[in-house]
């Protein structure tokens, strides 16, 4: 094999490789959204055909302006979701594929970390790392934000 | 309970409007299902936000999917700018528990007017042109690359240049996603395309390939104060995907500056709305 045949399998290599990822990742794109949004259809209709959220009752006006950390009218923390979803609430429900949505990027990330890796691509694997480090930070920030709120 | 149904109805037949006019303008559901929330249906703005920054997730991925498998959008390129969006989005997040309240709806009011400059004027060169070289970050990097033209039917390459400046843009639309729970692709668009100089069809799907990451780094932040609710933010989700998928069947089909004079109206429309209401005068 001649040197010039050799750099051109090189190149093919390269774009099959690139096309495999490129394909893992739009897969994994795709299927991300759809359980998602899979589980909060779940838990919204539950909530209509049974009319109970599993959390305290309030009238519906009062209801689309709740919110805030303190809120009881639906969970907004792990374990209060993780409790719910085993107690069949259909709000937990919701909130369990809202959850799954925020952290569908981050699997991303992780993926495009390993991608990178057995790429040896050394700068990327660096910079998705960090990318990687600064979502999973984001999830921790919520109590810091709110000792800034004066 | 049957009021209930009727207003999540509302919430979802509103967040199909705005799916629609989003995709087809080709500005992203979110900067309108926030206007709407507050507007029409009296959300708390922070409530709107956090359901609209959900919805931003949801469509941007659904849409990433595609021309991730296309090859179109510019993975390399987006996975370094997608540091600075995502500390942006951060830092937006925070600015938007400390700032008071109106000064949101001004800024809303004012991003969505910058949001209308690219209906009214087309922005972005199709092709780069051959003068452009890759600049010293892009070299190291190798951010180069090529995408298919289907116009021209064949693989274009192109050289990227301006990072820093496309990093310091990135970082502004970070925050703005952060702040305003939108996907901000239009400044995203902006940094790729005015100063970076890449392909048009390269810069708006790689914007794409950003705006899940970048809305999940603020997205958290509203999740876990309990600025997600659920009755609002479930049915704005599904609808905005549904308005976005019949907006890009429709945005085929559709080929007019009429359509786009009347999505940019009602955008001002809007806009003005959220100025009004920022100074406290409602309509």
């Amino acid at each position: 094999m001649s040197p010039e045949d050799r750099m051109i399998e090189i190149e093919r290599e390269k774009e099959e490789e690139e096309d495999i990822s490129s394909r893992m990742l739009s897969v994994y794109l795709i299927w991300s959204v759809l359980i998602s949004l899979g589980v909060i259809v779940i838990g919204l209709v539950a909530y209509l055909v049974t009319s109970s959220s599993g959390y305290i009752r309030v009238p519906l006006d009062i209801l689309l302006k709740s919110g805030g950390p303190t809120t009881t009218v639906f969970p907004h923390y792990l374990n209060s979701i993780t409790n719910g979803v085993i107690m069949l609430k259909s709000f937990a429900f919701i909130q369990l594929g809202i959850l799954l949505l925020i952290l569908s990027p981050i699997g991303r990330i992780f993926l495009q970390i390993l991608i990178y890796v057995k790429e040896r691509d050394r700068p990327f694997i660096a910079i998705a790392t960090v990318v990687f480090v600064i979502l999973v930070i984001s999830l921790f920030l919520s109590k810091v934000v709110l000792s800034f709120k004066i | 309970m049957d009021l209930t149904i009727y207003y999540i109805l509302l919430i979802l037949i509103a967040a199909v409007f705005a799916g629609i006019i989003g995709s087809m303008a080709g500005l992203g559901g979110g900067v309108l299902i926030v206007p709407f929330l507050t507007l029409y249906f009296h959300v708390p703005i922070s409530l709107a936000i956090g359901a609209s920054i959900i919805s931003v997730i949801a469509t941007s991925s659904g849409a990433a999917s595609a021309y991730v498998k296309d090859k179109i959008s510019n993975i390399r390129v987006g996975t370094f700018l997608v540091l600075f969006t995502t500390s942006g989005a951060i830092a937006g997040a925070f600015l938007e528990h400390i700032a008071p309240k109106q000064i949101i709806y001004i800024v809303f009011g004012v991003v969505l007017l910058i949001s209308v400059i690219p209906l009214i004027r087309k922005i972005g060169e199709v092709n780069q042109p051959p003068t452009v070289k890759n600049d010293p970050i892009a070299e190291k990097l190798s951010l180069n690359s090529h995408y298919p033209n289907y116009e021209m039917k064949k693989e274009m390459d192109y050289n990227v240049t301006g990072v820093k400046s496309g990093s310091a843009m990135m970082l502004v639309a970070g925050i703005l996603s952060g702040l305003l729970g939108i996907g901000s692709g239009v400044f995203k668009v902006i940094a790729m395309d005015t100063f970076m100089k890449l392909p048009i069809k390269v810069s708006t799907t790689t914007s794409n390939f950003m705006i899940g990451m970048t809305a999940a780094a603020s997205a958290g932040i509203y999740f876990f104060n309990g600025e997600v609710n659920p009755i609002i933010a479930a049915p704005v989700a599904i609808g905005v995907l549904i308005g976005a998928v019949v907006g890009a069947r429709l945005l085929v089909r559709t080929k007019g500056s009429t359509v786009r004079i009347i999505f940019g109206i009602i955008i001002v429309v809007v806009a003005v709305e959220m100025l009004l209401s920022g100074v406290g005068i409602s309509l």
